[in-house]
């Protein structure tokens, strides 16, 4: 008895398992299908797929950011964390992490609007002209994850501000 | 062999000197040729869920007419009073301190000298619009009137803030460029009519933003030289200067035996060893917890209701005393004192009567002793309190207690308990150093720093030496080893050694990359250069010694 209990043990802390709040199993796989989220960018106030190039848009505070949405098709469900992690393709250096928590309505739900911080980049991380993959894991608030969704882009610094943007977006 | 140990606690004294002007973001005085010295920033960031909220100590000794402050934002901001006690017990409570360990070997003439029995001494010391007007809303907070502005065009802005009594000082023209955009906007600050600038207290913004951003730019037009940055970070993870070095000094360089008292310098040198000299030092990271019950602590501040209810003036200003206003620092061995926006409130409605000002009673004595002075001095000498007859309106001074003291000191307590870490930074920056903003984020891989600090000593007492004048050997947190002619002289070091031990970034994960480490060579140089320790002294213990063993031989 002693020997089946301490398996049992060894077998949960073995595996990465999550709680299905709905179900009540326990499992390791996210509880959306896969494509249920899409990460996107933002064009007249409205959500649009990301595109292959996006254009740093400038902060009020001096910085330039990734505008992000996010869409989501067929799930109601409330107090949604959004875990974004961005990353430089190349090397995979980390260049902005964030979250936000949004109630999210079916059938078709677009975020609001996510400026993703950009730039300034970290100390020594170029990220003008690169290519960055965005990593979104949504989870409930009980940690159990709904999904997980990727994009990739390559950050531009606009034209008319581009050297200022350059200047902080080389780290 | 006599050993004794004497924990000699030395506080770093980061003296932000005194200071005409101090906040963040730009002060506006009202002549612009005139400059204003902005000597200083604190700010406490907390971010959660895309939201940053900045506490910011708003320092101010000019006239109240004259104060005004822009401050570039990337969303239009909620605006709440804030506490300046958030800032005197975030200052005692994570303020680096060096101690020296220090033990005596053999037969020191005085058990405690001089300078290594300091006890730890004085701490750090950091509408509506229409299409034309930028304006988005304008209210007033406290003693503040302030304005939400579009950033979209200087021209406008400027415009609007001169013709409201804003004014722009010389160099902003050229400084406020970044700040201007589509979609961001300014936050203008003035004091109300009939405030004084002692009425100035800490403001707190919420404003959208996944990390927080210093606008040191646009405060290089009112700076002055070495100006001291500190910033308090709250999160789930240490936090890290995101676009500028990390620099960890170089313990060497501590005035370890008298209390630190060279600890800013060391910082500015530090931080001037730098690229671009744009760096910053972790003095404080490690649990928030150490804030909490500070400044909310259970049943703190009693009831606004009951005291609103406290009709007589000296049972309403006892129960301030006993709820919790006075400033905590006070409340020891010493009589306590109230706050001083908390004394500013009270001294409105109940002054010190003018005949007891003449006799000397001071503003404290007066709140202390309330009752004495009401019931029992009043009756003996009537003449001291002709023409005091205050309007004292309980609910109404109770209000604005619950307002300006209470709120913001709950609000603020609330922080530690909502984020488990806490990351003090520091630096310098001269203003022509001013030309990048930083930013600050997080990186969970990363150490605790601990804001203690400690050196070993060794006192090598001879038989007719004064401990302070016998020779010692000092050995650094980081391990550098000193031999002193005596024990209340550091070390001299070569002009040329490095204040900066370490020069590094900080990612948003994994551990520092290292720009510079002179840990070596620092080694090396002052390997043939250390004081020697003084022969005689040397030779009186071996003596000693010798005696000693041949007693126990025979």
């Amino acid at each position: 008895m002693r020997f089946a209990w301490l398996t049992l043990v060894l077998a949960a802390c073995g595996t990465k398992m999550v709680p299905d709040d709905d179900a009540g199993v326990i499992t390791d796989r996210p509880l959306w299908a896969d494509g249920t989220m899409t990460i996107g960018s933002e064009l007249d106030g409205g959500y649009v797929p990301m595109p292959a190039e996006v254009e740093l848009h400038p902060g009020a505070q001096g910085g330039f950011h990734v505008p992000v949405r996010y869409e989501i098709a067929g799930k109601t469900e409330p107090d949604v964390i959004f875990e974004h992690q961005v990353r430089r393709a190349r090397d995979g250096v980390l260049v902005s992490r964030g979250s936000r928590t949004s109630d999210v309505t079916g059938p078709i739900w677009d975020s609001d609007l996510v400026v993703v911080f950009m730039c300034p980049t970290p100390l020594g991380v170029n990220v003008e002209g690169e290519e960055v993959n965005f990593v979104v894991n949504v989870k409930r608030s009980s940690g159990a994850l709904l999904t997980t969704s990727t994009a990739k882009t390559v950050l531009k610094c606009p034209a008319d501000n581009q050297s200022f943007c350059q200047s902080i977006c080389k780290g | 062999m006599l050993h004794r140990v004497a924990l000699v606690a030395t506080l770093a004294a980061i003296s932000l000197v005194s200071r005409q002007a101090e906040a963040c973001g730009c002060f506006a005085p009202p002549d612009p040729t005139v400059p204003i010295v902005q000597a200083g920033e604190r700010i406490l960031f907390a971010v959660n869920n895309g939201v940053v909220t900045a506490h910011i100590q708003i320092q101010y000794a000019g006239e109240a007419k004259d104060f005004g402050w822009l401050l570039p934002l990337p969303s239009v901001p909620t605006l709440k009073l804030g506490t300046e006690e958030l800032f005197t017990t975030l200052i005692n409570t994570t303020q680096p301190r060096y101690f020296v360990q220090t033990t005596f070997k053999g037969s020191c003439g005085s058990p405690f000298p001089g300078p290594l029995a300091a006890s730890a001494g004085g701490g750090a010391e950091f509408d509506s619009s229409n299409g034309s007007s930028p304006l988005v809303t304008q209210a007033s907070i406290g003693p503040y009137d302030y304005a939400v502005l579009r950033a979209d065009s200087k021209t406008a802005m400027f415009d609007w803030l001169t013709a409201n009594h804003y004014f722009i000082p010389t160099g902003t023209d050229e400084t406020v460029g970044p700040y201007i955009h589509a979609g961001g906007y300014f936050l203008a600050l003035k004091l109300k009519s009939g405030q004084s600038a002692g009425d100035i207290q800490p403001v707190v913004l919420n404003y959208q933003s996944d990390l927080p951003m210093i606008p040191i730019i646009l405060t290089s037009v009112a700076a002055q030289p070495n100006m001291g940055i500190q910033v308090w970070m709250l999160g789930s993870a240490r936090a890290i200067p995101r676009n500028y070095n990390h620099v960890v000094i170089n313990d060497a360089q501590i005035d370890w035996v008298n209390r630190a008292q060279n600890y800013n310098d060391v910082v500015i040198r530090a931080i001037s060893e730098t690229p671009e000299k744009h760096a910053f030092i972790t003095e404080y990271a490690g649990t928030s917890s150490i804030m909490i019950d500070q400044l909310d602590r259970m049943g703190r501040f009693g009831s606004t209701s009951t005291l609103a209810a406290i009709t007589d003036p000296a049972s309403f200003v006892e129960y301030l005393f006993q709820n919790g206003y006075p400033t905590p620092s006070t409340t020891g061995f010493f009589a306590p004192t109230l706050t001083p926006l908390a004394k500013s409130l009270v001294l409105a409605q109940l002054p010190v009567p003018a005949g007891l000002k003449a006799q000397g009673t001071t503003e404290d004595n007066w709140l202390q002793n309330m009752r004495f002075f009401l019931e029992t001095d009043r009756v003996n000498n009537p003449s001291r309190y002709v023409g005091w007859t205050p309007t004292f309106d309980p609910a109404a001074l109770a209000a604005q207690l619950d307002e300006k003291v209470v709120r913001p000191a709950l609000e603020a307590g609330q922080l530690f308990r909502n984020f488990p870490k806490m990351t003090r930074l520091y630096t310098t920056l001269s203003p022509e150093d001013m030309n990048r903003d930083p930013v600050f984020s997080f990186n969970p891989s990363l150490p605790d720093v601990s804001r203690d600090h400690t050196a070993q000593m060794v006192v090598n007492c001879g038989l007719f030496t004064n401990s302070s004048d016998a020779p010692a050997t000092l050995t650094t947190e980081q391990g550098f080893t000193f031999s002193l002619k005596n024990s209340s002289t550091g070390p001299t070091l070569p002009p040329s050694s490095p204040n900066a031990l370490r020069i590094e970034t900080l990612g948003e994960e994994g551990a520092p990359t290292i720009l510079t480490d002179n840990t070596a060579s620092f080694s090396q140089k002052t390997g043939g250069s250390c004081s020697v320790g003084d022969p005689l002294s040397l030779g009186l213990i071996g003596l000693v010694g010798l005696l000693a063993r041949r007693r126990r031989q025979s």
